[in-house]
């Protein structure tokens, strides 16, 4: 069985006292997209940034491509590409400048043409002007050089913290389809995020974290069957205490005409159920991981 | 090698204008010295009622003051003021750039050793601080020569010349350990904070007159005045300059290298 891209056995950091990740134990197997999915502070960055030697562990360890993080973490870097949530870069640098220090960095392994031609490749693609300063761009187009860095040197393993924050629609489906192409290329990637439909529908496999521990680890195919779906009702009379309780339900909170919960299972029979109700407004939407977690993750 | 690059560009302009203001802070006092030296009778009856302590503390000997070198060492005090928060400035600056620009991820997450990351910084700080002393030392040299129609050591000159260059090491390794140690936010209050330090502890030494308070201040690690008497330094001002740029190179290796690296 081949190694896995990276390992974290026992992975444990504290800031001073305070908690950042306890005792993460899983793997990221090659050319997988694995999903990295909490709430808000449950330690997903501390993990990503441990895995990166920008922080050291307390205790525990972890390998990339089977290598130490700390001793080992020039040799891992060489074929690592990371895009940090938050993108800052040095601001009176012209894109074009900043992506070719990046390149620079890849000398001793990579061909410098080539980093040039996939630098060109991937502004294209994310409609990036190279000539413009840092200083100038937005947030959104200050993650496409985020990515672009992250991505010239054609790594193997790509480390995606909340890549999609500031990107439009248009070009988070660019950015998606990126993510794919390079996955059928080989390339193993870890997706960070909070945002649980992108998870859904990019990976292969998640892991939950949340107050820095593993939840759990598993297929997307096993996430969808136990996905939760936040639905807010509107009756022209008043709903009846207790309408709700049922299969699939929790958090049920009924005022008078209106109600709300978190329902999973089959969707046809919540369907029925409302449709006993002459309804004035019906939002079925994704819950926020946050009210996600709060209800199913306990 | 690319990082040595990339960070001597960065802070080669301001450089270069901090070599030349130097250049021109001293050209502005050196351009008086005729008009003292001819007054030089009026100007010792009117300095000889000044306090000890008071003439100590501005740096002023009256046996040596109305000569090129004697005034230029006298200028040397407020000189090798203005180029300790430079060569301060340039070793916080250099340092914390990543993580007052919140850049530092991209910087660390680049298949490069901490360690050179922080030998290419210095170097590239290191190449700053010399070109500014090869300016100041010809501008210092073409200076003295144009203000002085009688003869002077140039090698007295150059050697007291030289003392900035030193003394610019020592902040500058200081300067660095700031920046490693403590999450600065502004360059310029940091350094001019540790000159003002070191330089209210030279006049302090000045006062104090006591030999012992010399390894004090960076500001008097070098005596200027012995240096025109024996062209020579005292072994003890290298001792103590390479001492303390070395204990501080070492702690910002073990800092840099040993410290997480903070979110943006």
């Amino acid at each position: 069985m081949a190694t896995p891209v990276i390992t974290l056995n026992k992975l444990t950091k504290y800031y001073g006292k305070t908690r950042g990740i306890l005792d993460l134990s899983f793997s990221v197997e090659e050319g997988e997209i694995f999903g990295f999915i909490g709430p808000n502070g449950a330690g997903k960055s501390t993990t990503i940034r441990t895995l990166l030697s920008l922080i050291y562990p307390t205790s525990g360890s972890a390998a990339i491509f089977g290598l130490d993080i700390i001793k080992d973490r020039v040799k891992i870097l060489q074929d690592v590409g990371y895009l940090p949530s938050e993108v800052f870069y040095y601001d009176s640098m012209r894109v074009r400048e900043l992506l070719r220090y990046s390149a620079s960095f890849y000398k001793k392994t990579k061909n410098m043409e080539e980093c040039e031609r996939r630098m060109h490749e991937l502004c294209e693609l994310l409609e990036l002007d190279i000539n413009r300063k840092i200083e100038d761009l937005s947030y959104g187009n200050r993650k496409k050089v985020g990515i672009v860095q992250g991505m010239l040197h054609s790594p193997k393993l790509l480390i995606l913290d909340e890549p999609t924050g500031g990107l439009d629609p248009l070009m988070q489906a660019r950015f998606f389809e990126l993510i794919r192409r390079e996955r059928e290329k080989g390339v193993t990637v870890l997706f960070s995020s909070h945002i649980l439909s992108e998870v859904q529908n990019l990976c292969d496999r998640v892991a939950i974290i949340r107050d820095g521990q593993l939840v759990q680890v598993d297929s997307i195919s096993a996430l969808r069957e136990n996905t939760y779906k936040r639905v807010y009702a509107e009756a022209e009379g008043e709903i009846p205490a207790g309408y709700f309780d049922g299969d699939g339900i929790t958090a049920a909170e009924i005022q008078g005409n209106s109600a709300t919960f978190l329902f999973s299972g089959n969707i046809n029979d919540l369907l029925s159920k409302l449709a006993s109700l002459s309804l004035t407004n019906l939002i079925i939407e994704e819950p926020d991981l946050e009210e996600l977690f709060m209800h199913y993750y306990r | 090698m690319n990082i040595f690059r990339f960070e001597f560009r960065s802070i080669l302009k301001n450089t270069l204008i901090w070599s030349l203001s130097l250049s021109a802070v001293c050209l502005f006092m050196m351009i008086i010295f005729p008009a003292y030296r001819e007054n030089a009778d009026a100007i010792r009856s009117m300095i000889e009622g000044f306090p000890d302590e008071a003439l100590k503390a501005m740096g002023m000997d009256l046996n040596t003051i109305f000569g090129v070198l004697g005034f230029y060492s006298f200028l040397m005090v407020y000189l090798t003021l203005i180029g300790g928060v430079q060569a301060a400035a340039l070793g916080v600056g250099i340092l914390s750039r990543e993580y007052r620009e919140k850049n530092s991820d991209f910087l660390m997450t680049k298949p490069v050793k901490r360690s050179v990351v922080v030998t290419s910084k210095l170097c590239a700080a290191l190449l700053a601080i010399v070109i500014t002393n090869i300016i100041f030392m010809l501008s210092s040299v073409g200076i003295c020569l144009a203000v002085s129609d009688q003869k002077f050591s140039m090698t007295a000159l150059v050697m007291i010349s030289l003392t900035m260059l030193f003394i610019q090491l020592v902040f500058l390794s200081m300067g660095a350990v700031l920046a490693v140690f403590i999450r600065i936010k502004s360059v310029y209050t940091a350094a001019l904070a540790l000159n003002v330090v070191f330089f209210a502890l030279s006049l302090v030494k000045s006062l104090a007159g006591k030999d012992a308070l010399q390894f004090l201040t960076p500001f008097k690690y070098f005596d200027p005045a012995q240096i025109v008497l024996d062209e020579a330094y005292e072994p003890s001002s290298f001792i103590i300059v390479f001492a303390v740029a070395a204990v501080c190179t070492a702690a910002v290796y073990i800092g840099s290298i040993r410290s997480d690296i903070p979110t943006a």
